[in-house]
């Protein structure tokens, strides 16, 4: 009898002890990042019998019991992709809208209709060195900031680039990592190791991670490991992983540089287009391929070309009226040519849009008159200045309004990456919430725990020290 | 149900950073007195006061134009009312010589037609500041030709020629300025022609009310022969008869130039008026930018107020979250 009463003490000591551990490791991992709670499963161990009834022979505790919810997995895993698509969104366009300067009283807006002002005034005082002094100044803060604007986009366009590259690695160093993890879970399947179920709580962490950049699906297999997609196409089967690559293609015609996804065969060529349905790295193809693309052939809205168009539109007709022109000392019946712009008559745009440098040399030569010798004469200028409110300047709108019309555009675009993000993460924290009050850790909880642990290993420490007297009494009977 | 520590304190955190987010929202508001401070505030307020912002702009060069317009205007006014006084002493010179009960000196009475006239031309080559009034668009010296028998730069010139049976004097008028129109823009929608040509104020060519003066004091100055009339001799009837002719046609110049002078003080109020106009608009058009642009401060300071409490006992909601722990009360 006493022999027995020292296994079952024995066996509750181990378990205990076991509890302990298990509530003592849910503790430290209350903060780890995709952690799930485990818990010590005890069962009673075999009756014996004994004397004509059946003895209990002490408590097993050699099972753990992790908690995970697929559906809150697969739905967290899409409000990550949505989230991460909308992050990446706000993170361009705040660029743009750095770049834009905007709210501001020396945005592009004010600069162009300074121009044209200057050119009202000019028209005003036809021979006033001041005003034609001013009319040049405010061309060169209108196209400065053009130069701004287009560097700036061509900028945000090459920091993009170079996260999406960031981004494609990592999408293969994770598509490799779960490999990895889904090997050492085939590996040992059947083996005691199956219960480290910390692996697959790793490899969970490493999908949701996988989720920010694309839309991921997960299929499970037998053997425990899972096979992952992007948007449906296979990125990691079992063991084995197919890598991404970036290809960066030149349109011959338009000269326009797209990016394209793709998976690769074994020597690394491109061999499907992936498109990743939603997440980081379609949001930044968008804005590669699209909104900072000066070149966009897509018809979507690309603030690089608009601005691109307006700096074109402005130089063609403001040279179209200033190459009939004459300036003050301009002489003969033929007017010089001289374009207020350059290049011309090639189309300008953004980058390229300067003064001309006879008349940034000496304003007397802007071509303000109509006809040589009168000084008088701004005939030129009116026309000029007239071009502010030309309803048909560009798109059937006025310098301004069109400038207008791609801010309201780009701070429409950045408003609702800004709710979207909002609403996502809102979802996304509540269905982290619901998943955690399933599989996370509650400290008061895994204080109770540690509390019925202890004491009940206490008591079963008192069973031993019992069971040690009771052997101690019979090895002392007759002497 | 349950809930778990990292709820907590992820619900515990997204709140926190909103509040502090509004927080600062507001104290920029206040402090910038700005009400949008990115293009996804609030955009369309920003490009309706970006468009105020540059409508006002705009009219404040309107403004501009229109005083620079008015102060050419203005001394048109002054100019035109200077040489309808000299036109006036002409005439009067034409009456006192015309009396042939009286013994004026007539070559003396001459001479001072003469220095009217000089008077006229030297008033009809003012400049406001630098650009000629009457030249048509030619207002700067060196869009006027001088070639022989001219001597100077300016727009009308006196030239002493051969002497003729017709013009015993030889003096004739030449004209060097065009008749073209100077306009400006005074809205955005309306233009105003803000010079007064030499035709409009001379006649034909822009000289033929001074070639008239040079007839009369051809009259007045030689007898018919051509010699230089002695001082007592009387205009005989053919010349007095010519001279009333011609005293007509300076009388009906002499009328239009008034009249010119009427349009022009019309056009004078027309353009202060439509300055006024401008400014009260920017006015208005400056309260919609402020509406649309600046922050209401007494709204701001109270959502600042309500933020900051907010966020006041957030911050002691997550005191007491560290404290509510079992751990806290175990031994």
């Amino acid at each position: 009898m006493s022999f027995s009463t020292l296994q079952i003490g024995k066996s509750a000591l181990l378990a205990q002890r076991y509890g302990l551990e298990v509530v003592s490791n849910n503790i430290s991992n209350a903060n780890t990042e995709g952690y799930s709670r485990k818990v010590a499963e005890m069962t009673t161990a075999n009756s014996k019998y004994e004397a004509g009834n059946f003895v209990g022979t002490g408590v097993i505790a050699d099972q753990l019991k992790s908690f995970r919810e697929e559906f809150f997995d697969k739905e967290i895993r899409n409000s990550i992709t949505r989230n991460a698509g909308y992050e990446s969104d706000q993170e361009v366009l705040k660029k743009i809208e750095g770049v834009l300067g905007e709210p501001s009283e020396t945005g592009l807006n004010n600069l162009i209709s300074d121009f044209f002002i200057s050119w009202d005034e000019l028209s005003s005082n036809p021979d006033s060195s001041a005003y034609r002094q001013k009319v040049v100044s405010s061309a060169r803060n209108m196209t400065e900031k053009f130069h701004q604007l287009a560097e700036g986009f061509e900028e945000a366009r090459i920091d993009v680039l170079s996260n999406l590259r960031d981004d494609v690695a990592n999408v293969n160093s994770l598509s490799k990592r779960i490999a990895e993890i889904n090997s050492r879970i085939a590996d040992n399947h059947s083996s005691a190791l199956d219960g480290d179920l910390n692996m697959f709580d790793e490899r969970e962490v490493m999908i949701e991670q996988l989720a920010e950049y694309g839309k991921t699906n997960v299929s499970q297999n037998d053997d425990g490991t899972v096979n992952v997609y992007m948007n449906g196409i296979n990125l990691v089967t079992g063991k084995s992983v197919n890598e991404l690559k970036l290809v960066e293609t030149t349109n011959g015609t338009t000269n326009e540089r797209t990016i394209g996804l793709y998976t690769t065969d074994k020597q690394g060529n491109p061999i499907n287009k992936v498109n990743p349905g939603a997440g980081k790295i379609e949001a930044q193809m968008k804005h590669y391929n699209e909104t900072l693309d000066k070149d966009d052939t897509s018809g979507n809205f690309s603030i690089a070309k608009s601005i691109n168009e307006l700096a074109k539109e402005i130089a063609a007709n403001v040279n179209m009226a200033s190459v009939a022109g004459f300036g003050l000392n301009d002489t003969g019946a033929i007017p010089p040519g001289r374009s207020f712009f350059v290049p011309y008559p090639a189309d300008a745009d953004a980058l390229s849009i300067q003064v001309n440098s006879i008349i940034l040399n000496d304003p007397d030569n802007i071509p303000l008159s109509s006809v040589a010798g009168e000084s008088g004469n701004n005939q030129i200028g009116l026309q000029i200045a007239a071009l502010a409110d030309d309803i048909n300047f560009i798109n059937n709108r006025t310098p301004g309004e069109y400038y207008s019309d791609l801010l309201s555009k780009a701070g429409n675009m950045l408003n609702d990456s800004q709710t979207g993000l909002k609403n996502s993460t809102m979802v996304l924290d509540q269905m982290k919430n619901q998943r955690d009050t399933i599989i996370g850790v509650n400290l008061d909880e895994e204080a109770i725990n540690l509390i019925k642990f202890q004491r009940s290993f206490e008591a079963a420490a008192r069973v031993v020290n019992m069971a040690d007297e009771v052997l101690g009494t019979i090895v002392n009977l007759g002497r | 149900m349950r809930v778990s520590t990292n709820s907590i304190y992820r619900d515990y955190q997204r709140n926190l950073n909103d509040s502090q987010f509004k927080v600062n929202v507001e104290n920029i508001r206040i402090s910038s007195g700005k009400k949008n401070h990115s293009i996804s505030e609030n955009t369309a307020d920003i490009v309706d006061a970006d468009m105020f912002r540059n409508k006002i702009s705009r009219n404040e060069a309107f403004i501009k134009n229109i005083g620079s317009g008015l102060d050419k205007m203005q001394q048109v006014d002054n100019t035109l009312l200077g040489i309808s006084d000299k036109m006036q002493e002409i005439r009067d010179y034409v009456v006192d010589v015309s009396k042939t009960s009286t013994g004026y000196n007539h070559f003396a009475i001459a001479q001072s037609i003469k220095g009217a006239l000089e008077d006229i031309v030297n008033l009809a080559n003012s400049d406001n500041n630098g650009a000629y009034l009457f030249s048509g668009n030619m207002t700067s010296p060196k869009d006027i030709k001088n070639a022989n028998p001219t001597l100077n730069n300016l727009p009308f010139e006196i030239i002493q020629g051969t002497t003729t049976p017709t013009n015993p004097s030889g003096l004739s008028i030449v004209y060097k300025g065009n008749n073209e129109d100077i306009n400006v823009n005074i809205t955005d929608k309306s233009q105003e022609r803000i010079n007064t040509k030499a035709e409009e104020i001379f006649g034909a060519g822009g000289t033929e009310a001074l070639q008239k003066i040079i007839d009369i004091y051809n009259v007045v100055a030689f007898d018919q022969s051509g010699a230089q009339r002695p001082a007592s001799t009387l205009l005989n009837a053919d010349e007095l008869g010519e001279l009333n002719t011609l005293q007509k046609d300076i009388a009906d110049k002499y009328d239009e130039i008034n009249i010119l002078a009427a349009v022009n003080g019309s056009k004078i109020n027309r353009l202060e008026s439509t300055k006024d106009f401008l400014i009260d608009e920017n006015l208005r058009l400056d309260e919609y930018r402020s509406v649309k642009e600046d922050t209401d401060i007494a709204e701001s300071a109270m959502n600042l107020k309500r933020e900051e409490n907010i966020l006041q006992f957030a911050l002691q909601v997550g005191s007491r979250i560290n404290q509510l722990n079992l751990f806290q009360f175990l031994s």
